[in-house]
């Protein structure tokens, strides 16, 4: 399965290479199997192992074996960890950065990524995005979600507009905007679980 | 709590955000007594269903009143970008002993995020944001002036 250079920064030798590294960097405390990295790239385990075998040998991940598991996590020991943090965090951090955050609040039936930043991190071409675009679908409540809003820029150091709508508005889409959303590229949150859906 | 806003006064002026400037106790004064009209107007303008004005003057009466209270400390934005930002990060700063107070003027700053929806965005404002804003509003207006006066009155010098 081929996995091209990332659309959102292509700095990185592919789509999955970054989303590996981005599943493990930006949680340390993270340890995951090769199949369910496999999962989390897009990639076929066979290929998934070797960009991990890749890794470990340039110092960026570690393993170690639970029984017949293998577990990879980050090797924050690296000269280069923290850089590629940072790095990461910008590029590939939102979805789990605002995943997160909106997990922890009350009243959010669903939410999405839209907009250019959504339509890079799935491989769609065009200008670097200067903002993340979120639809939150329920009634969570304002102070709440404006405190959340105001963690994800403070971590992310981007703009992350977030527009609210109620649930009837979502199903009935009788705006041109909602319009827009629903059939352009977008990711849907998983609130409550780790895996996010394109 | 979002503690990168939280950053102490001094650092503040350090860094450029902020400029000293004389401490002014009548100026301090006049816009806490703006911010409390500012509250009634909104309430007013709630009234007959203009949620935009209301909440426009609503957030323009956080604005005031931490503004006063950055004033009383010798302190206010400087320059002509992100002034509003630093004006609510100067009352957050002062307030860091006064966590229930600095946890309002979070509660203020963040209303930034309805606004620029407003202005930028074209969203409309709704009852429960507008209700919100007066609230912190209100609740400006009761912890932060005698935080304000206190300061005139015993160190008027930053």
């Amino acid at each position: 399965m081929y996995s091209p250079a990332p659309a959102l920064l292509p700095v990185f030798r592919s789509d999955a290479q970054a989303r590996i590294l981005a599943a493990l960097l930006l949680d340390p405390s993270r340890e995951v199997s090769i199949a369910d990295l496999a999962g989390l790239a897009g990639i076929r385990p066979p290929n998934a192992l070797r960009e991990v075998n890749r890794l470990i040998g340039a110092g960026l991940l570690k393993d170690r074996r639970v029984g017949r598991a293998r577990l990879v996590s980050a090797d924050v020991s690296s000269p280069y960890h923290q850089p590629l943090v940072a790095i990461l965090a910008r590029s590939f951090g939102p979805v789990l950065v605002i995943r997160d955050e909106l997990a922890a609040v009350a009243g959010i039936d669903k939410a999405l990524i839209f907009g250019s930043w959504a339509a890079r991190f799935l491989g769609h071409g065009g200008p670097q995005p200067r903002d993340v675009d979120v639809l939150v679908i329920g009634e969570p409540p304002g102070r709440e979600l404006r405190r959340a809003n105001a963690r994800m820029e403070d971590a992310l150091h981007i703009p992350v507009q977030i527009t609210t709508i109620g649930a009837a508005e979502w199903v009935a889409a009788d705006s041109e905007f909602l319009r827009d959303v629903q059939a352009k590229p977008s990711i849907t949150l998983d609130l409550t679980g780790s895996s996010d859906r394109q | 709590m979002t503690p990168a806003r939280h950053t102490p006064l001094s650092k503040l002026v350090i860094d450029g955000d902020l400029e000293l400037v004389p401490v002014d106790a009548a100026t301090c004064r006049e816009l806490v007594h703006q911010a409390r009209n500012h509250a009634l107007t909104a309430v007013a303008g709630r009234g007959i269903g203009d949620l935009e004005g209301a909440f426009q003057i609503a957030y323009d009466g956080c604005r005031k009143v931490c503004l006063a209270l950055a004033l009383a400390y010798g302190v206010r934005a400087k320059g002509d970008t992100g002034h509003h930002a630093a004006t609510f990060n100067a009352a957050a700063a002062a307030l860091a002993g006064n966590l229930t107070a600095r946890d309002l003027v979070d509660d203020a700053t963040d209303l930034r995020f309805i606004r620029a929806g407003s202005e930028y965005r074209a969203e409309k404002i709704t009852a429960a944001a507008v209700n919100d804003a007066i609230d912190i509003l209100n609740g400006l207006l009761a912890a932060l002036p005698p935080v304000m006066d206190a300061r005139l009155t015993s160190s008027p010098t930053p």
